[in-house]
């Protein structure tokens, strides 16, 4: 399957979602001037420069010790689009996604979120934002709820849109009945869905999702993945890293191939293809064959004696 | 019983307390091994057998009266070896388990592994024995020496034999400690309501005060001896009995040193029996699903700490931390603090008198135990957060904010203690309002030194791994937390502290009581306000990048 842009709509980047012009320019907002944008209509018009792209990574390194988790990555995600980051474990993915939301300082390079400089205005940046790590990482004395309305408040929603909110995320997801149960009791699916409502709730402009499916049940990912669709056709950009090449196939527009730190190829699955030689293939053909890990007979004999 | 299975769960518990919270370096690779234990008790005792043999050589043959009292001092050294050993034991290992989370309890390997309670239990006691096994091996080596001197070396061998048994049945009462502790953490299980959250809390600091006050050697003897009303009150504490019998052999009463040998070793047997029963009965292998209220969802962006002048999110993060001491097992001991303190006080008035305190003199030490919290709290508000600081980092929360939070719940902590202390303190001493007033405004001072000193050591030493017993800060942190904490505690409340005995003199220099008191304060706003700036610019390094 190719990868697509959902139901053949938005062929290309949608146009700018701000009604108006910020009254500022990016990296221009006081400190005073913040607390004013602490709700979800504000957050949408900050700093947010029209026409830029919603993710631009620019040739960015980053080493722990002697190791070189990112080896000069460059990325390009368009308003309104889905890139998929496809790597083996220990890739880099999960670095460069941490770089991206500006939790981790890269060595060289430079990273742009609608045009904003996550270096440089990075409370701003997160604002529109939302981020699911590998494992979550929750409160776990804290309820569902309690969580839920404690992200809230981190991104200033208004009490109203942050019930509307939070009630159709739990009752897509099916928590509804167990959020007002401690976190610590939650199975790991459910600490997902929670998670996920958290990065998804304040609507942000620029969706992080670090391998956001695991330990979700089948009818709660089909959910995601449709409302990650329905996300982008509304002109929200999501970065998706998955190990599972068939859920990049289904909803990715783009696929960023990483390996040992580098991005190895960039391009929809019919592009990959083409450069990897391998016409009508599967995504995990080219990927194996991008990586150069393909031939792994050797390995499956070796464990199966 | 499987010997070979105790003896491998030992080693792998033993090597589990051993590496929790160590770090790569060459010291924590030599002492991550168990046999590194027992080196280092050889050597404590090698050691401290050493100095003190040359500290008595040094000394020689002294007066007769001073020769007369040391002898005393030695007989008293060697005779209450076993019964400190015992209660140092406990408490050390009390508070090490109290500080564990529960949501590493429930997954023990053991609880999926064919293992019976008996032996994990014997296991887990004696893993408990050797960790604290350094304890002993430094007081028999001081003691050691001292005996000699006497001629009781028998003595000596006999206590020796006895601290082990002590700490053996010391390890088993922590076993029995640490199911009572899961039994309370699940007495919940399952039901709505705050009503349970209120419960759990008030069920676990009533075991905490129970350890804590239970095993105070001052409050054990006052109780007992009130309805016995007899002198050796203790001998019907079971802590005491292997001095007991220490006691006997030395006074030549074989009988009586035996019958209390006997019940030293009973109790130690008795112990482990029970530690098993209650083990098998109460220990619980699930996590804890606690219904925290049963109310609809009502979203809540106002409140109290709005109208304080923090910003929604700072009230949010106050709202979690402070929902954190009161659902954390690991941190509910913060909460039980002040209540000991505060009984202690209690205690000790019911005992000895307060004296003269017009200036608040001897309630100072109750000050200090404020302000410790509030260093204690403060260093540890960053650490606490644990890998879950990611949300804070993802979300759009600036350095200033996240700061300002943590600041306010160390010092509502640290505020809250040292004025209960100074209000009961200076009820109990009848002070003046002069005095409680000065006391108060002390109190206050030290209460936001220590907040900005312990919240400056946060943001610079934070430990956010989880372990089954996290740390919160680094050891350094803590240490050096502690000691700028008391230092300037101490220094603000120097003026009350010497005005008693100086206070003459220090007239006689033109200095007025008011004068020294305002001087301790402005050395304590001084202070407060260098660590607001050193934590302020901690706390930007560290929400610059995350540490883990």
């Amino acid at each position: 399957m190719n990868c697509r842009r959902l139901d053949g709509l938005v062929p290309t980047p949608p146009g700018p979602l701000v009604a108006k012009a910020p009254p500022y320019a990016p990296g221009q907002i006081r400190v005073k001037h913040f607390k004013a944008l602490r709700s979800f209509k504000a957050a949408i018009d900050l700093g947010v420069v029209d026409g830029a792209a919603a993710l631009k990574v620019e040739a960015i390194s980053k080493s722990f010790g002697p190791t070189r988790a990112v080896d000069g990555v460059s990325l390009e995600l368009q308003k309104g689009e889905i890139l998929g980051l496809l790597g083996p474990n220990g890739s880099g993915k999960s670095t460069t996604m941490k770089l991206i939301l500006g939790i981790i300082k890269p060595d060289s390079g430079e990273i742009f979120v609608l045009g904003k400089d996550v270096l440089r205005d990075a409370v701003e940046t997160k604002q529109i934002v939302g981020y699911v790590p590998e494992t979550p990482q929750l409160y776990e004395f804290l309820s569902g709820i309690e969580y839920l309305d404690f992200v809230a408040d981190m991104y200033g929603m208004s009490s109203g849109l942050r019930k509307e909110r939070i009630t159709q995320f739990l009752d897509a997801l099916e928590l509804t009945g167990h959020e007002n149960q401690m976190i610590s009791g939650y199975s790991q699916g459910m600490k997902q869905k929670v998670a996920i409502t958290g990065a998804l709730m304040h609507r942000p402009q620029l969706l992080i999702l670090d391998e956001a499916l695991n330990g979700l049940d089948p009818r709660s990912a089909k959910i995601v993945k449709d409302l990650l669709r329905n996300l982008a056709k509304e002109g929200f950009s999501v970065l998706f890293s998955t190990h599972v090449l068939e859920i990049a196939e289904a909803i990715c527009d783009r696929v960023a191939i990483m390996y040992q730190g580098r991005v190895l190829a960039v391009g929809t699955v019919t592009e990959l293809r083409k450069k990897a030689g391998l016409p009508g293939s599967s995504l995990e053909e080219v990927f194996l064959k991008i990586t150069g890990t393909s031939d792994l007979r050797d390995i499956v004999e070796a464990l199966s004696k | 019983m499987n010997p070979r299975k105790i003896v491998k769960i030992s080693s792998v518990l033993v090597k589990s307390q051993l590496r929790s919270g160590r770090s790569g370096s060459l010291g924590a690779r030599l002492l991550s091994n168990p046999p590194a234990v027992l080196v280092l008790d050889i050597a404590a005792f090698a050691l401290s057998a050493g100095l003190v043999y040359a500290i008595l050589g040094a000394i020689g043959t002294l007066p007769a009266g001073l020769e007369s009292l040391l002898d005393t001092m030695i007989y008293q050294v060697v005779t209450s070896l076993p019964a400190f050993i015992a209660l140092a034991v406990f408490i050390a290992a009390v508070l090490f388990e109290l500080s564990v989370s529960s949501k590493f309890a429930s997954s023990d390997v053991v609880n999926w592994l064919p293992v019976s309670q008996t032996d994990y239990v014997t296991a887990s006691t004696l893993s408990v024995s050797y960790m604290y096994s350094f304890l002993p091996a430094l007081a028999l080596g001081v003691s050691y020496p001292l005996a000699a001197r006497l001629d009781l070396q028998s003595a000596w061998g006999v206590a020796a034999v006895l601290c082990f048994v002590a700490l053996f049945a010391m390890g088993a009462l922590v076993e029995i400690m640490r199911a009572a502790v899961n039994r309370v953490t699940s007495l919940v299980y399952g039901r709505a309501g705050r009503g349970t959250i209120v419960i759990r809390l008030a069920v676990t600091v009533l075991v905490i005060l129970t350890v804590e006050l239970g095993v105070n050697p001052v409050i054990l003897s006052s109780l007992i001896g009130s309805f016995t009303g007899v002198v050796n009150a203790a001998l019907f504490v079971p802590f005491f009995w292997p001095s007991a019998s220490v006691s006997y052999l030395v006074q030549g009463q074989a009988l009586l040193s035996g019958a209390f040998f006997g019940l030293s070793l009973a109790f130690a047997a008795l112990a482990l029996f029970a530690a098993v029963k209650v083990r098998a009965r109460y220990w619980s292998p699930l996590p804890v699903t606690i219904e925290v209220t049963e109310a609809a969802y009502t979203p809540r962006t106002g409140g109290f700490l709005r109208s304080l002048g923090l910003s929604v999110a700072e009230a949010a993060l106050v709202r979690k931390d402070l929902k954190g001491y009161t659902r954390r097992r690991e941190l509910m001991p913060y909460l039980a603090l002040p209540v000991v303190f505060v009984a202690l006080i209690v205690v000790q008035q019911a005992t000895t008198s307060f004296g003269s305190t017009e200036t608040g003199t001897t309630v100072y030490p109750f000050w200090l135990v404020g302000g410790i919290l509030a260093v204690l709290v403060g260093s540890t508000g960053v650490g606490q957060e644990g890998k879950a600081i990611l949300n804070l980092y993802a979300s759009p929360m600036s350095p200033g904010e996240f700061l300002r939070a943590k600041l306010l719940v160390a010092f509502l902590f640290g505020s809250t203690t040292v004025v209960a202390m100074a209000v009961v303190s200076s009820i109990l001493a009848s002070a003046t309002p002069l005095g409680f007033a000065v006391s108060l405004i002390s109190s206050l001072v030290i209460a936001i030194e220590c907040t900005f000193i312990g919240v400056g050591f946060a943001t610079r030493f934070p430990d956010l791994q989880e372990r089954p017993r996290p740390r919160f800060v680094r050891p350094l942190g803590m240490i050096l937390a502690m000691l700028a904490g008391i230092f300037s505690a101490f220094v603000t409340a120097l003026p009350l502290l010497i005005w008693p005995f100086a206070g003459g003199y220090l007239e006689g220099l033109g200095l007025s009581f008011g004068e020294a008191v305002v001087g301790g304060v402005i050395f304590g706003g001084v202070v407060s306000f260098a660590a607001y700036r050193w934590a302020r610019s901690g706390s930007s390094e560290l929400m610059a990048e995350i540490p883990i």
